[in-house]
């Protein structure tokens, strides 16, 4: 590149700082590409980390510390009596609940659907399992009240399990409002205590003895098919709201009825 | 005095490239925050395997960190911008599958995810964001010359 001075010195000076310019540009492009391949290492290496550590940290749900009634699906069946884990029928129709103690809509199904349930439950027609998930802690403020609600019904089923719907029930009666913080762990003791729950079980909801199980269980209903609140099977199929909408009184009950021959096979004279 | 159109654009694609480096911290923190949630938001598209859900849900904030990371130190912007598009396209692929599947759920993009009620599913807003990010992406593609990047600095030893 020929310059205007032609002062054969001039071009000469002009060659050597257009060499070093290339030169320092070479360096910073070095630079540059060191400290992308430097990021993109870092991330990846951060991300593979962090994949193990946290899978690891949540068990599978085979491998979590259990309440002792609790079935491979990560649900406690409640049987004839009202005691979770004692006299549940077999070869019956199955209804499997996933719910979270935080989630309104949870509370609506019940107050629909509770007293059909446990009519059904009763009389032996439908096998019914609670399974206590959590979904809904980043509703909580931090608090986290989902998992711990649901550790505490776990605890309660493991060692109180004949106060085990009613606990739910009072839970459910005062269900504290999405995005506030929850009810306090003394709080949850207080409703159990006032279920009838001993005060040394209540106490021990804090520890968290079943924290892991809810969320292994949880993962688990994500991976059979849960993908919100309330969720529903049937004989471990879901359950599709929008062919039996279980909002309305009664569509439930008649569905699991006809379902199960129209009333439990004690009673043959029974008709739908 | 004249300002040149190559430094109005040089000044709008640096707001570009800012932007989109916010959107992705925006959308990795609260997926970070509830990782659980993030894989079960990605396993409610059933797209994916289960193992690969897993993984996806697990590493996707820090791959949307990572870019961020390169958008805010204007570092290889252009390729950034191609990082930035293939993922929309992955999204919005996403987006349609549920749609034309009539999965109701919410798609999981800023946290959150998995089923909503029926009557809450918006999937044309989500279609249209995806449409605002490409565009974004796209401008910088086109243009991804930035003021304050290490991309100028580079340059600059030249």
């Amino acid at each position: 590149m020929a310059n205007n001075k032609q002062d054969p010195l001039d071009a000469r000076a002009a060659a050597k700082a257009k060499a070093q310019q290339q030169v320092k540009a070479k360096e910073r492009r070095t630079t540059v590409i060191i400290i992308a391949a430097a990021l993109v290492v870092i991330a990846a290496f951060a991300g593979i980390v962090y994949f193990i550590v946290n899978s690891s940290k949540v068990p599978a749900l085979p491998d979590a510390h259990a309440p002792q009634v609790a079935d491979e699906t990560g649900g406690i069946p409640v049987g004839t009596g009202g005691v979770a884990g004692v006299d549940v029928p077999t070869d019956v129709t199955r209804v499997d609940l996933y719910i979270d103690l935080m989630c309104p809509v949870c509370n609506q199904f019940e107050q629909i659907n509770g007293k059909d349930l446990d009519s059904l439950r009763e009389d032996g027609t439908i096998a019914l399992v609670y399974h206590p998930i959590s979904i809904l802690d980043r509703a909580s403020s931090g608090t986290k009240y989902s998992t711990r609600a649901a550790n505490a019904v776990a605890v309660v089923a493991d060692q109180d399990p004949s106060h085990f719907l009613a606990f739910i029930t009072a839970l459910y009666a005062n269900q504290p409002q999405e995005n506030s913080t929850g009810l306090s762990d003394d709080e949850i003791a207080a409703i159990a205590i006032g279920v009838g729950v001993p005060a040394d079980v209540a106490g021990s909801f804090k520890k968290g003895e079943f924290e892991k199980w809810v969320i292994a269980a949880t993962d688990r209903a994500s991976q059979d098919g849960m993908t919100g609140t309330p969720t529903v099977m049937v004989n471990r199929e879901l359950l599709d709201p929008k062919q039996v909408n279980y909002f309305t009184p009664g569509t439930l009950k008649a569905y699991l009825e006809q379902l199960s021959g129209g009333g439990s096979s004690a009673d043959p004279s029974a008709s739908s | 005095m004249a300002v040149k159109r190559s430094e109005v654009f040089e000044w709008i694609s640096t707001l570009v490239r800012l932007a989109m480096a916010g959107i992705l911290i925006f959308a990795a923190i609260p997926k970070l925050q509830d990782i659980q949630q993030a894989v079960r938001a990605v396993r409610a598209y059933q797209i994916l395997p289960e193992f690969l859900a897993s993984l996806v849900g697990k590493t996707l904030p820090f791959l949307e960190l990572t870019l961020a990371v390169f958008l805010l130190l204007g570092l290889f912007t252009r390729i950034s911008a191609i990082v930035w598009l293939a993922m929309m396209a992955a999204f919005m692929f996403g987006v349609a599958w549920v749609w034309y599947k009539g999965y109701p759920i919410d798609c999981g993009c800023f946290g959150g995810g998995g089923a909503v009620d029926p009557s809450e599913v918006n999937y044309p807003i989500h279609m249209l964001e995806r449409v605002g990010f490409v565009i974004l992406g796209a401008w910088l593609l086109i243009f991804p010359r930035t003021k304050f990047s290490l991309d100028g600095w580079m340059r600059a030893g030249d």
